[in-house]
């Protein structure tokens, strides 16, 4: 009997190794419900909901395809990229704005009310290589706010580094790794934290306000649309005036598919999002193409 | 059983337990050149420091109990550490580290060591690898508009010509003004005298510098004032040019490879006569019996047309290849940088050019901890091909290029049936041998001329820090040149014609040997007192052998000079062996205080085998003081500010390039005949000198260094002060020593100058970018003395040596028109070259009007070589994928003696003259400028103003526009492609008439004309 249990011990001992290896390597194919052949869609956070709508909507054209937003690493026939300035094939399907955030009345937030930050300020308050100018020193705990910037690849970071001349190194703070929708968390844990986020990551998508918890930071834009980027802004509104005209305190950024297959099934896709899945641009967070 | 259970259930889970640990997986990479970063450290703080280290690749795979968020602190020596959040284990985590050097810390390559460029005392310009675009196939011909205070021309444009430079003015009359290199720590001085066997025919000045790869170069260090130079001793007078080659780095193996083709033309084309034109002014030039025996009758001359475009068939559409390959790496131990090149450029001149095959191999290891040893070697062999020059007769041409230029157009280049035409029936003199003429076109192809070097560049180290901060380094290098130069001519050309060909063949074996042993200690008192100390010892001998055989009379060309044996006219063997020997001790204390006050004093002794034995030590003391004026607290909050420094030095530097045994008391051998014997005898042929030494400069330096913007606007701006004493010089002697003149140090000359250079950062945006900078350097050269004894020195009739006057100064007569008809022929004073003055002669003015015009009484300072300034400018700018690139050169002020234009305008009978005599002086076309055409008017026997011309130019030396992209290859591999296309010498604005402005040399006479290129090229990156 003793033997017996040890057996069954050692036994289900190896078959979790055996499960958690598969599990760490997980690049194999994906089976669908019906035993079909799935194809994987990898997506920052921000550009998440759109693509599950993607596929719940291709889903009624084309029930005998089956599209799976991708867990975890490996190889993946899609991905939701930034603009890539390397010939990647990419297409490109729309534009994500990029804005100033901090926690909703966090001591950064209070320290920010009222201000409205130009590129100078901005650069200021947020890369290394620019100090804060006269009037800004007067206020010694501007410089003990913290800025957190994400550092993966999908992140947005480079997005907003560039539109200032930056590079993504050059963040004064702290970095995360993964999706930039864990930037919002870090502000929470950190009153003194400002960071910066794609919209559909600061946006509740269904109320189309900011989310309870994050606060914009002032810019310095075009006094007819200043309400729609403040708190009280909502997200159709934001969306209207950074397509009828830029604010350059607002950096854009192309959003596309990558594509890592030949597969005829994925190329249709591809067209139905072209075709039919931008309309659903607006409403997820994101602009249209110019 | 109960506890059988739980013993079952615990090991069955513990596995799960074991493997309920988060992976997080990552790559870390530079930020500013994407390389993965091997062996970066990454820790999980909360995890009791557990970490890991990077691959080959910069990816990690770190195993931890922790749960997200944790903190990950990433660390990689020289990079700023940092902390990164994860949140999710999902993403791999992507860092990129940006290294903690800013522009004040970067290492500033010096003598012996480097120096942080927050302390150097010294002006020293950095031109940067990227800097040196692969457009041309020899690097000291980039610097030339890259650094404020340098000077560089070419001695011709012939492809592997040799360069001059000069660094804040010439310094020496007699001994060189060339600087001194050094090349990865071992010391040249550049001179062509280095690959000339002696076989003067074979070609122009085989510059040895062209034997190295551009390519190679990591950066050039520009040392300018003394406090950087005087650790060089008596070889720093002139300045002195570090060139660091490049080394493998930590990271992954990096493979280059370039490639490029160029088109090249002559930029420019002399305007000379057609056949008829020229036929008309030889009917007025001709005298009967030279008319009646050529036939040339004005029916005849109106049949001509255009004739022959000599220049046409001399010059070319050239072609140029290079090709670059290089594979580079290191580990945490070792570092590689292995390279290969191949170039092959003809010249704009028909049977000119350059090839180049080379490789180079650096490596380095670190064999224990603290004991590091490398080697750097280079092998290149390089071939010019094709020569311009006479031998013996040259009819008053100075070489091919000229006779091409001046030969009648009336003349075709080939006969009816194909041949070359070796019978110019308009040739004079020296040049006509039993009927036959040479044929400049025929000689480019038909005379084999040829310098082959093979250049071997090898230097081992081996460096140990013996504690902390205490370093010894031990160099050994050893430099080879090996050169041929072979030349044959057959008896239809020029340098075999009187001889019935001829053949020569001159081999030089030059070697440098070098050793030198440092002592380097560095230490830090707090934050206070920072030192460094350095002490050694080096040696250099070099070695010189030369043989040269050239035979004559031959009876069959076919074998050419690789059968001399086949001349039937020997021709005295040469051979000489030169030899000298270097010691030096060497010592330099860099101290700072708070990091602000800087303080170099540099001490070195040089024995040299070139000194005389009263003087065979020099000693070069140098003082350098610099003060970091932003650090003090009335400027260290001043934020616009990112750095003021002030520098000054003052110190004394030699120059031991005053030739070899010249203090010696020499003998010369001798023929005589006795009884129709040839005897050899020997006799003095030299006075020696028992105080002959080296040329001593004295110099001091003020400047600033000043940037603001974070870096975005730099300053730079020097004044400076030097004084050449010991000047060697000939200097007249009691007759009773039985000679005329003896080599002395006396003389003095000063050059006084300011330098400015700016650099400007104008936009920088993710997507555009554009810099600019520009330099510009005045420069007062002036000769203070020239010993006594003597009050002027006049070279060739074209310059003078006086005080008070720069080096290269022009002395001749001044134009004062051309005699005109209303003119009162009594009252204009006769030249001594043509005593009766005729109407549309030249005037000079007669200076102390005495009535004529002579050398003695009427000669004047026509001008200097000296520019009164030179400067550059670069621009680059970078939009998205594109970039384009422009660099300027300039120089203002200074003249040149057109010495072919005043050929050109001084027509005879046998040769072609300029378009400009279209409009010569005639009773019915009264020029004032061109006198009337008359042969034998000696004109061009005499320097006169007319012909020192405005040498000022801006020249657009090179325009680059490239696109660069980074298709994936693999798995995250990217290769690197960039597409360029350039232009060297597009654009060049002169008032200069001749081939070209850019000319090292005080006279243009023929020289070798320099070229317009298009390259297109492409680099790949893997």
């Amino acid at each position: 009997m003793k033997k017996l249990v040890l057996t069954i011990a050692v036994l289900f001992s190896i078959s979790n190794v055996w499960a958690e290896g598969n599990g760490v390597n997980g690049v194999n194919e994906v089976k669908g419900t019906n035993n079909t052949t799935v194809r994987t869609i990898k997506a920052p956070r921000f550009a998440r909901p759109l693509v599950e709508k993607w596929i719940k909507e291709y889903a009624k054209t084309q029930p005998g395809v089956e599209f799976q937003i991708a867990k975890g690493q490996g190889n993946t026939d899609l991905n939701v990229v930034l603009e890539d300035k390397s010939f990647s094939q990419i297409v490109y399907f729309g534009e994500t704005a990029v804005l100033p955030i901090t926690a909703r009345s966090s001591e950064a937030a209070r320290l920010l009310e009222g201000k409205h930050l130009n590129n100078k300020k901005l650069k200021q308050l947020y890369f290394l290589n620019e100090d804060f100018d006269e009037e800004v020193k007067k206020n010694k705990v501007f410089e003990s706010i913290t800025v957190y910037s994400g550092s993966n690849a999908t992140s947005v970071a480079s997005s907003f580094a560039h539109n200032f001349g930056e590079e993504s190194s050059s963040f004064r703070g702290k970095r995360i790794s993964g999706d930039d929708l864990f930037l919002n968390a870090a502000l929470q844990k950190d009153p003194l934290g400002v960071s910066f986020n794609a919209l559909p990551n600061i946006f509740d998508l269904e109320s189309r306000h900011l989310k309870s918890d994050i606060s914009l930071v002032g810019l310095d834009v075009k006094k007819d649309v200043a309400d729609s980027f403040s708190d009280n802004g909502t997200l159709d509104e934001l969306l209207a005036a950074l397509e009828n005209g830029k604010e350059s305190e607002v950096p854009i950024e192309k959003v596309g598919i990558s594509v890592n297959t030949t597969d005829d099934e994925v190329n249709k896709f591809l067209e139905w999002v072209l075709a039919q899945g931008t309309k659903y641009n607006h409403e997820y967070g994101l602009l249209n193409l110019k | 059983m109960g506890k059988r259970l739980l013993v079952a259930t615990l090991v069955a889970i513990g596995p799960l337990v074991a493997f309920a640990q988060n992976l997080i997986t990552g790559h870390i990479t530079d930020v500013r050149t994407g390389e993965p970063l091997i062996g970066a450290s990454v820790i999980v703080k909360t995890d009791k420091g557990r970490g890991v280290v990077t691959d080959v690749d910069g990816n990690f795979k770190l195993e931890t109990k922790v749960e997200a968020p944790l903190t990950l602190k990433v660390e990689y020596v020289g990079y700023r550490a940092l902390d990164v959040d994860v949140y999710d284990f999902d993403e791999p985590v992507e860092i990129a580290l940006i290294d903690n050097s800013n522009r004040l810390d970067e290492v500033v390559v010096v003598g012996y060591g480097v120096q942080k460029r927050k302390q150097l005392t010294g002006a020293v310009t950095t031109v940067k690898n990227d800097e040196l675009l692969n457009t041309s196939t020899s690097f000291d011909n980039i610097l030339g508009g890259a650094v404020a205070g340098l000077d560089a021309t070419a001695s011709s444009g012939q492809p592997g010509a040799a360069i001059n430079i000069r660094i804040r003015g010439g310094n020496s009359i007699n001994a060189g003004n060339e600087p001194l290199y050094v090349i990865d720590g071992v010391l040249l001085y550049n001179s062509s005298s280095a690959t000339n066997a002696g076989n003067s025919v074979a070609g122009t000045n085989f510059n040895p510098l062209a034997s190295i790869n551009p390519s190679d170069i990591e950066s050039i260090e520009v040392l300018k004032d003394v406090s950087a130079s005087a650790i060089y001793g008596s070889r720093g007078a002139n300045g002195v040019i570090i060139v660091t080659t490049k080394s493998g780095k930590h990271g992954r193996v990096k493979v280059d490879y370039g490639y490029s083709i160029g088109v090249s033309s002559v930029r420019k084309r002399l305007d000379v006569l057609n056949a008829e034109q020229w036929g008309e002014l030889y009917l007025e030039l001709a005298t009967d019996a030279q008319k009646k025996a050529s036939g040339v009758t004005p029916e005849l001359v109106k049949t001509w047309g255009n004739g022959t475009d000599w220049q046409d068939a001399l010059f070319r559409t050239a072609t140029t290849q290079q090709h670059q390959v290089s594979v580079s790496g290191g580990s945490d131990h070792e570092r590689f940088h292995i390279s290969g090149n191949y170039t092959n450029q003809d010249g704009v001149i028909r049977g000119t050019g350059f090839t180049r095959l080379g490789a180079r191999l650096n490596y380095e290891r670190d064999i224990l901890k603290n004991i590091t040893v490398g080697l750097k070697s280079s092998f290149s062999k390089s071939t010019q091909t094709g020569s311009q020059s006479f031998r013996g007769q040259s009819n008053g041409v100075s070489g091919l290029l000229e006779l091409a230029l001046r030969t009648s157009p009336a003349v075709p280049i080939y006969t009816t049936d194909g041949t070359y035409n070796y019978a110019n029936p308009f040739e004079a003199g020296d040049f006509v041998r039993n009927g036959l003429t040479p044929n400049a076109i025929a000689d480019l192809s038909e005379v084999d001329a040829q310098t082959r070097v093979d250049n071997t560049l090898v230097s081992a180290f081996a460096q140990w820090e013996i504690i902390k901060g205490l370093k010894l380094r031990t160099q050994g290098s050893v430099n080879i040149l090996n050169t041929r130069q072979n030349v044959f001519g057959p008896a239809t050309s020029q340098i075999g014609f009187n001889s019935d060909g001829y053949g020569a063949v001159g081999s030089k074996r030059w070697e440098s040997d070098q050793v030198e042993v440092t002592l380097t200690w560095n230490k830090k008192i707090g934050h206070v007192h920072e030192f460094e100390v350095l002490g050694g010892y080096t040696y250099q001998q070099e070695k010189s052998e030369r043989l040269l055989g050239s035979t004559a009379d031959y009876a069959n060309d076919n074998l050419g000079y690789q059968s001399l044996q086949s001349g039937s006219q020997l021709i005295a063997t040469e051979t000489d062996f030169v030899t000298s020997v270097l010691y030096s001790g060497i010592g330099r204390i860099n101290y700072s205080l708070l990091d602000r006050y800087h303080l170099t004093a540099t001490l070195r002794a040089d024995g040299s085998s070139r000194f005389a034995k009263n003087k065979k030590w020099g000693w070069f003391p140098s003082l350098g003081f610099a003060w970091n004026v932003n650090e003090e607290q009335f400027l260290k909050h001043t934020k616009w500010i990112e750095d003021l420094k002030l520098r000054a030095s003052i110190g004394t530097v030699g120059n031991q390039e005053i030739g070899d045994y010249t203090f010696l008391s020499t003998y010369a051998a001798t023929h005589y005949f006795l009884g129709g014997i040839k005897n050899i005898a020997y006799y003095r042929s030299a006075l020696g000198n028992d105080d002959l030494k080296w040329e001593t400069t004295t110099s001091y330096d003020l400047g600033f260094d000043f940037n603001i913007l974070k870096g975005k606007l730099g300053f730079v701006f020097d004044v400076y002060h030097k004084k050449t004493s010991d000047l060697l010089l000939d200097i007249p002697v009691e007759q009773t020593t039985g000679f005329s003149r003896q080599l002395t140090n006396v003389g003095n000359v000063t050059n006084d100058g300011v330098e400015f250079a700016v650099n400007a950062t104008l936009w920088q945006a993710k997507d555009l970018t554009w810099q600019v900078s520009a330099n510009i350097a005045h420069n007062h050269n002036e000769v203070t003395s020239i010993g006594t004894g003597q009050s002027e020195i006049i070279n060739g009739n074209q310059t003078i040596i006086r005080p008070g006057e720069a080096l290269g100064t022009y002395y001749g007569w001044q134009f004062d028109g051309i005699v005109q008809t209303s003119e009162d022929l009594k009252s204009v004073p006769s030249p001594s070259n043509k005593p009766v003055v005729e109407y549309g002669d030249v005037k000079y003015v007669d200076q102390n009007g005495d009535g004529v015009v002579d050398q003695e009484n009427d000669r004047v300072v026509l001008g200097s070589a000296q520019p009164d300034f030179t400067y550059g400018f670069a621009t680059q700018l970078r939009y998205k994928n594109w970039n384009l690139s422009l660099n300027f050169q300039g120089s203002y002020g200074n003249k040149l003696y057109n010495q072919m234009e005043q050929a050109l305008e001084s027509p005879n009978a046998s040769y072609n003259a300029s378009t400009k005599l279209l409009n010569r002086w005639t009773a019915e076309n009264p020029s004032t400028t061109i006198p009337r055409a008359v042969a034998q008017n000696n004109y061009s026997a005499y320097l006169d103003s007319r012909f020192i011309e405005d040498a000022s130019y801006l020249r657009l030396k090179n325009i680059q526009i490239g696109y660069n992209f980074q298709p994936q290859v693999g798995n995250n591999q990217k290769l690197g492609i960039y597409l360029y296309a350039s232009a060297q010498n597009l654009l060049t604005i002169t008032s200069y008439s001749g081939f070209d402005p850019e000319y090292s040399g005080y006279v243009d006479r023929g020289t070798y004309p320099a070229s317009r290129t298009f390259t297109f090229g492409v680099k790949l990156s893997y």
